[in-house]
């Protein structure tokens, strides 16, 4: 056997020993491990450093050679431009939206001649780094035009644009020339042929020194699509008008509706009336006759015998009125009219005495005093008195006049192209003059009363209360059909005629009503 | 507590509490197997330093086939070798003429580890090796001579020689010990 005990005793001699390391052995592991994780981490950056550089490598490798293969197809198919050619070519993503607004740029060569073949184009395209859009022309032919492409034509002479763009590193710089020297050569430092209608400036020889040969500049010609409109907004604003408009084809139905009451302000009218009247309790001529009749037998039965003849009551009567009134509205449903009518009352009655005067002639009563006279002892002794002479009864037509002043206010229940209106008011009536004529004795003179001599009261208060049927005819004219009454407050007769009588009257009007407003 | 287990799972997810709970209760053990491969406590030290990290780092990989201190050990053990295969290189191991041993063979019982670490210490570096790997490792002859690049002879003749000389120093501390009479530790 290998292994004898004396191995064996040394291994177990060892199997339990320990010895204790210095304190500050675990700081140096844990610096350690530290340090070991800070390096893993270091490696872990730098590996991911490594991989991004890599990548922008590539991608700028597959670009130059994208652009490197673009550009040989353009210059195969560029080197003859004839006419006018405008080429487009869309702004990398790079450029600011807002900024690439304000960089297109149309530049429209007006060639006639074909490129030299080892220099296709004499445009270097020098980009810098300028914010905004400066744009210097040096010929009066240059045009801009403020459009959301924002193209500028060169027609003539020579025009410089500087387009910048921070996230661009080169520079554009366009120098076209007047195309008068389009047939001109030019030889550029580099001793090649150059078509005179692309010269360069300075700044433009040093870009050409830079540019390698096969490098063909392009024209830059920025164009954005036209916004369009959010589809949804669109929607939503036609949505808001539409109901815009509702909202005011409803107010104005409204205010139409409100119109068709209230645009009846003012107005004036033309209207008649006719009518009948009650004398009331009795007339003048009843209450003479019962007065007057002789206190005698012979009075007496000269009355009785005529008595029955007696009527209290006119056998007919009639109203009639004419008048202008003026309204006025003054709120919504109450209007406030006023005028002047001539109102002719005419009555027929019978009458059964008359007067005999002191020339022994008859007239009929027609003062007051003839009311009150009576068949006294001593007018009968009196020959120069004059007297109620009793006669057989005859028909006596009494027509009173008077100038109407009415104040009313109405109620309109109904203000439509149909209207009803309900007035009522006070009047004023002025008394004028009063005829009485008997007809049929026709040696009886008419009698005449006006003023002081009469029996009327010549100031009376009367009230009015009537409806108003109403046809609106266009938008100024109405007319109207009215049935009222009048009622006078006071007798119509004097006081001292002692006979009181308020006649009620009906009639029934017409009115054409122009309205102002 | 953890137990090993977890602790091993800690550690893999590079927990510090517990790479320093696993230092502290695995670090006496090691340093003294480090003490066995190193002439000094300071480059014991060193030593173990490095095998710790090893250990913090390559927990990943510890299947748990077998103990983790047997795994350690192991790490510390080739941790050891090759801090030293530079001294082994400038210092190569040949065969060494065999050496008449006594026939006495000395027992270390009662001696005490530390004495024991001052034997092997003091023996030459290809001998200290090779004792160590064959007698307290338990590698065979061949497995030794594979894993310090010598031949198995070179590796049997070694470990004669670091036996004999362990013997020749135990039998003048014995000696010692009795004429003066000093009590074993």
């Amino acid at each position: 056997m290998e292994r004898q005990k004396f191995e064996d005793e040394w291994k177990d001699a060892f199997s339990e020993a320990e010895v204790t390391p210095s304190d500050n052995l675990w700081t140096n592991i844990e610096l350690d491990l530290m340090k070991a994780e800070g390096e893993k981490m270091k490696r872990r950056l730098v590996f991911y450093k490594l991989m991004a550089a890599a990548s922008i490598a590539f991608a700028m490798c597959v670009a130059g050679i994208g652009v490197y293969f673009n550009n040989k197809n353009l210059s195969g198919n560029g080197n003859q431009l004839s006419g006018t050619a405008t080429q487009t070519i869309h702004q990398p993503k790079a450029i600011d939206q807002k900024k690439a607004e304000s960089l297109s740029l149309n530049v429209k060569a007006n060639t006639a001649s074909t490129y030299p073949a080892d220099n296709s184009t004499r445009t270097s395209i020098d980009k810098k780094e300028d914010r905004g859009d400066e744009l210097k022309s040096n010929s009066r032919m240059l045009k801009g035009t403020t459009s959301s492409k924002q193209s500028i034509s060169m027609s003539e002479g020579v025009a410089k644009n500087k387009i910048g763009n921070d996230e661009m590193q080169s520079s554009i710089d366009l120098t076209v020339i007047s195309k008068h020297t389009k047939d001109k050569n030019y030889i550029d430092e580099r001793g090649q042929v150059v078509n005179a209608q692309f010269i360069t400036n300075d700044n433009s020889r040093l870009a050409l020194s830079k540019i390698p040969p096969l490098y063909t500049p392009r024209k830059l010609i920025l164009t954005f699509p036209e916004t369009q409109p959010d589809p949804v907004l669109v929607m939503i604003a036609k949505l808001e008008q539409r109901e815009i408009e509702l909202r005011g084809d409803k107010q104005r139905a409204k205010n139409k509706s409100k119109n068709k009451e209230l645009n009846e302000k003012l107005w004036t009218t033309i209207g008649f009336s006719a009518g009948t009247f009650t004398s009331g309790n009795s007339n003048v001529y009843a209450a003479s006759n019962a007065q007057n009749t002789p206190n005698n037998s012979f009075g007496r039965s000269a009355s009785a015998s005529t008595s029955n003849k007696v009527s209290n009551q006119s056998k007919s009567s009639g109203s009639y009125s004419l008048g202008l009134s003026v309204g006025t509205k003054l709120s919504k449903h109450w209007v406030l009219q006023g005028g002047v009518n001539y109102l002719a009352q005419n009555s027929i009655f019978a009458v059964n005495s008359v007067i005999e005067t002191s020339d022994k002639d008859f007239r009929i009563l027609s003062k007051p005093t003839d009311v009150n006279h009576t068949l006294s002892p001593n007018t009968m002794l009196d020959p120069n008195a004059e007297r109620v002479v009793a006669t057989s009864s005859y028909d006596v037509s009494n027509n009173s006049q008077f100038i109407s002043l009415p104040v009313q206010a109405g109620y309109m229940a109904v203000n439509r192209k149909f209207g009803v209106q309900v007035n009522a008011g006070i009047s004023t009536d002025l008394f004028l003059k009063n005829t009485i004529d008997a007809g049929s004795r026709s040696s009886l003179p008419k009698a005449t009363q006006q003023g002081e001599d009469s029996f009327y009261r010549p100031v009376n208060f009367s009230g009015l209360f009537g409806t108003e049927f109403s046809y609106r005819m266009g938008s100024h004219y109405r007319i109207s059909v009215i049935p009222g009454l009048r009622y006078p407050f006071n007798s119509i007769y004097k006081d001292q005629v002692q006979v009181v009588s308020t006649p009620l009257t009906l009639d029934v009007g017409m009115k054409f009503r122009y309205i102002f407003n | 507590m953890l137990n090993e287990t977890e602790l091993i799972e800690e550690c893999r997810k590079g927990n510090r509490t517990s790479q320093k709970v696993m230092y502290n209760h695995y670090c006496r053990k090691m340093m003294a197997v480090c003490m066995r491969y190193s002439k000094s406590s300071a480059e014991a030290e060193d030593i173990l330093q490095e095998a710790f990290i090893k250990i913090f780092h390559g927990i990943k990989d510890f299947r748990q086939e077998s103990k983790l201190e047997t795994w350690m050990t192991r790490i510390m053990v080739n941790t050891a070798l090759n801090a030293q295969r530079k001294k082994l290189y400038l210092y190569p191991m040949v065969d060494v003429e065999e050496i008449n041993l006594p026939d006495e063979e000395m027992s270390i019982s009662g001696m005490h580890y530390t004495q024991l670490l001052e034997l092997i210490q003091s023996l030459p570096q290809g001998c200290q090796m090779v004792f160590n790997l064959f007698a307290i490792e338990g590698y065979s002859h061949k497995e030794v001579a594979e894993m310090l690049g010598i031949t198995e002879g070179t590796s049997k003749s070694q470990f004669a020689r670091a036996k004999s000389l362990l013997q020749a120093k135990l039998l003048k501390e014995s000696s010692y010990y009795q004429r003066y009479g000093e009590a074993k530790v």
